[in-house]
């Protein structure tokens, strides 16, 4: 349901960027071996931290560990606002973290933030 | 020396038998003689008298030279020469001048006024006189005797007297002789000595630990009642003799062993054993101390040794060390189910907030699509009830974000740093500056500059409330103000925010602090009835507290108190 709507409002706020959807943790790193064998890799990826399957914090660490993938962007997007799992996720090198606001609205808003910045206006090593 | 009368005999035996001669011879010989003659045989026997005179009264000066000597002799002695009869009372016969020293003088004694007797203590007499009795039937005649005399300021002295007897040819005792000493001060501190060494023994004799002195070949010289139980045997056994003689040879090694260490070292050494007492069977630990003794030219004397019953001691020492690591494995296991259960918490609330809030973010952005795309197709209450439905999930969503702050603040480690107060203050009108503005209220703050031990984000948490709890309840407050103020009171600061709004009764005061505890309808006053929880947990994990001060309708007044 949270996927649903999140595509929901990526597609309302008319996002120029291709999108790929890994439903747990474990599709989320089928990615690694994908990419290593040529695929184009993402300009950014959100990652929500409560993943069934593998943890969203695993994710990000193998992500960051990754002599090639780490540079990649990716943006915490979860509910958790523990200071626990802020603190862990940028000790792990997450590049941004962004507690998911209940409100339909406020979501949308935060969606088009996030594009605008990491894929418009940041800039990563090539 | 010839005596006196033998003297004077001698003399007028001469003079008898000159006279003779010349009563004899004078009537023949005088007329051959001559008168001349007869001048010369007077002259002669005068002469002859003369000289025998004199060599008389020589001998007599020489003994009263003699005699004065040795009165002064006596008479610079400290002692009392005292001669007296064997009479009722004891008349006296001679004393010397040092019976001054006693306020009494000679001359009373000599002319009778008063006996010796008269000088002996009363509790005395009877000893004393029942002892010269005996010694006038039994002998010797030379003895000594220890009694009190009196002095003339009525004041007793213990004497010694040294005495002898005199007696006559028939062997009747005639006089008494008698060299006193005062020996009151000698007898004060004899009287002394013992007194301490009996307070010294019963010391000794009373304590339960075991106290001996052995020589340096280990034979015991002196042992305590305690020690008697030990060996059981009386000391008389015990001295002079060595441990071998009491317990089996292996002990004795033992105790040996320790006495060396002890000569060896030259200073205390302590040791541990288990004793068995002979007389009651008694078995227990000991700690013994032993010492080497010197006398005061540094010779070795031997070894002083005090044993102490230390079984309870230990006993008590492992029952409280087994109950401490009882005590730490408890606590250990306390804190681990303590600690499971914190986790266990934290997992809650992690699921609260992401859990939670999945289903309420579908239910909004579903109803705002809905919403959205839909709304042409609905009507009259169809919107309405849309609207509810949304206005249902902000308000849980409210609830739900102060249920985790409050979850938070009951477990975040808090910072206790000095802050300065009106900066926290100021950064908090900041924050709510919007919200004070759309309700029209102005905040008068009177906060002097005063550092406060806090955490600034709990402070400020609490502030916040306050805050928005003024502003909630000051619709059409008059005036419409806020005041805020703070001072330093017993090294506490106290810190309070005052609003004229609707205020409350008192009898509610400690359930507004409770969580979910509300004094309105949510439709007159929105709110999760967790504000002031919150605050007040915060308050308490900063080593703080809170309180309020109101009546119905006439403003309410938060005190919020910190340590300094």
């Amino acid at each position: 349901m949270d996927l649903d709507l999140a595509l929901r409002a990526f597609e309302r706020k008319r996002l120029s960027n291709p999108i790929q959807v890994a439903r747990d943790g474990e599709e989320a790193l089928a990615w690694l071996p994908r990419w290593e064998a040529g695929e184009p890799l993402p300009a950014l990826i959100l990652l929500d931290l409560k993943l069934p399957r593998v943890d969203g914090l695993d994710v990000l660490r193998r992500l960051k560990q990754h002599e090639r993938f780490r540079h990649i962007p990716v943006v915490v997007l979860t509910s958790s606002a523990e200071d626990k799992d802020i603190n862990t996720a940028y000790d792990l090198g997450v590049n941004s973290y962004i507690v998911k606001p209940v409100s339909f609205e406020r979501f949308m808003e935060v969606v088009q933030h996030i594009e605008l910045y990491w894929c418009v206006l940041n800039r990563i090593p090539e | 020396m010839t005596s006196p009368p033998m003297q004077a005999l001698k003399i007028a035996g001469i003079y008898a038998l000159c006279s003779l001669l010349w009563i004899v011879f004078s009537d023949r010989l005088l007329p051959e003689l001559q008168t001349e003659k007869g001048l010369v045989f007077v002259s002669l026997t005068a002469l002859l008298i003369f000289f025998l005179v004199h060599a008389a009264l020589r001998a007599r000066e020489k003994l009263e030279q003699h005699l004065n000597q040795i009165n002064r002799i006596i008479n610079r002695s400290p002692v009392i020469t005292i001669a007296w009869d064997n009479a009722p009372g004891w008349p006296v016969r001679f004393v010397n001048d040092t019976i001054r020293q006693w306020g009494h003088e000679p001359r009373e004694l000599l002319e009778g006024r008063l006996h010796f007797a008269d000088l002996i203590h009363p509790d005395d007499l009877e000893r004393v006189n029942q002892e010269v009795y005996r010694h006038f039937s039994e002998g010797p005649d030379d003895y000594t005797q220890e009694y009190r005399i009196r002095t003339a300021s009525g004041a007793w002295i213990w004497v010694n007297d040294r005495t002898w007897l005199e007696r006559d040819a028939a062997g009747k005792v005639s006089g008494i002789f008698g060299i006193l000493q005062d020996v009151s001060d000698t007898r004060a501190a004899l009287m002394r000595l013992a007194e301490s060494q009996n307070r010294l023994e019963t010391l000794i004799n009373t304590i339960p630990d075991l106290v001996w002195m052995k020589d340096p070949d280990g034979l015991y010289l002196s042992v305590n009642r305690r020690f008697e139980s030990f060996f059981g045997a009386p000391r008389e056994r015990i001295l002079g003799r060595t441990d071998y003689d009491f317990v089996n040879q292996e002990l004795a090694d033992f105790f040996r062993e320790h006495d060396r260490k002890a000569m060896e070292a030259g200073g205390p050494c302590i040791n541990e054993e288990w004793l068995t007492f002979a007389d009651t069977g008694y078995r227990g630990l000991f700690e013994t101390i032993k010492t080497p003794v010197r006398d005061e030219q540094g010779r070795l004397m031997g070894v002083l040794g005090i044993s102490r019953d230390i079984t309870q001691l230990r006993e008590a020492q492992e029952e409280l060390r087994s109950l401490n690591i009882q005590l730490e494995h408890r606590v250990r296991e306390r804190t681990a189910e303590l600690e499971a259960l914190n986790r266990e918490l934290e997992s809650f609330s992690y699921s609260v907030s992401h859990d939670l809030k999945a289903p309420l973010r579908s239910i909004d952005g579903y109803s705002q699509l809905l919403q959205e795309d839909y709304k042409d197709r609905l009507e009259g209450d169809g919107l309405l009830f849309l609207a509810n439905i949304r206005k249902g999930v902000g308000q849980m969503q409210e609830l739900i974000e102060d249920l985790l702050a409050y979850s938070r603040m009951e477990r975040r480690q808090l910072e206790n740093t000095p802050l300065s107060l009106p900066e926290v203050v100021e950064q908090v009108l900041e924050y709510e500056a919007q919200a004070l503005g759309q309700a029209g209220l102005t905040v008068e703050t009177r906060v002097p500059p005063l550092i406060i031990r806090a955490d600034r984000d709990g402070l400020g948490l609490v502030l916040r409330n306050l805050i928005e709890n003024a502003i909630k309840f000051s619709p059409g407050a008059q005036p419409p103000l806020i005041h805020i103020e703070a001072r330093a009171e017993n090294g506490r600061v106290l810190l309070s925010v005052r609003d004229h709004g609707i205020g409350f009764d008192m009898k509610y005061h400690d359930r507004i602090f409770k969580i979910f505890q509300r004094l309105h309808r949510a439709e007159d006053y929105p709110g999760t009835g967790i504000g002031l929880a919150l605050a007040a947990k915060a308050m308490q994990r900063m080593g703080g507290s809170i309180r309020a001060e109101s009546s119905p309708g006439a403003g309410a007044t938060f005190y919020l108190e910190l340590p300094a």
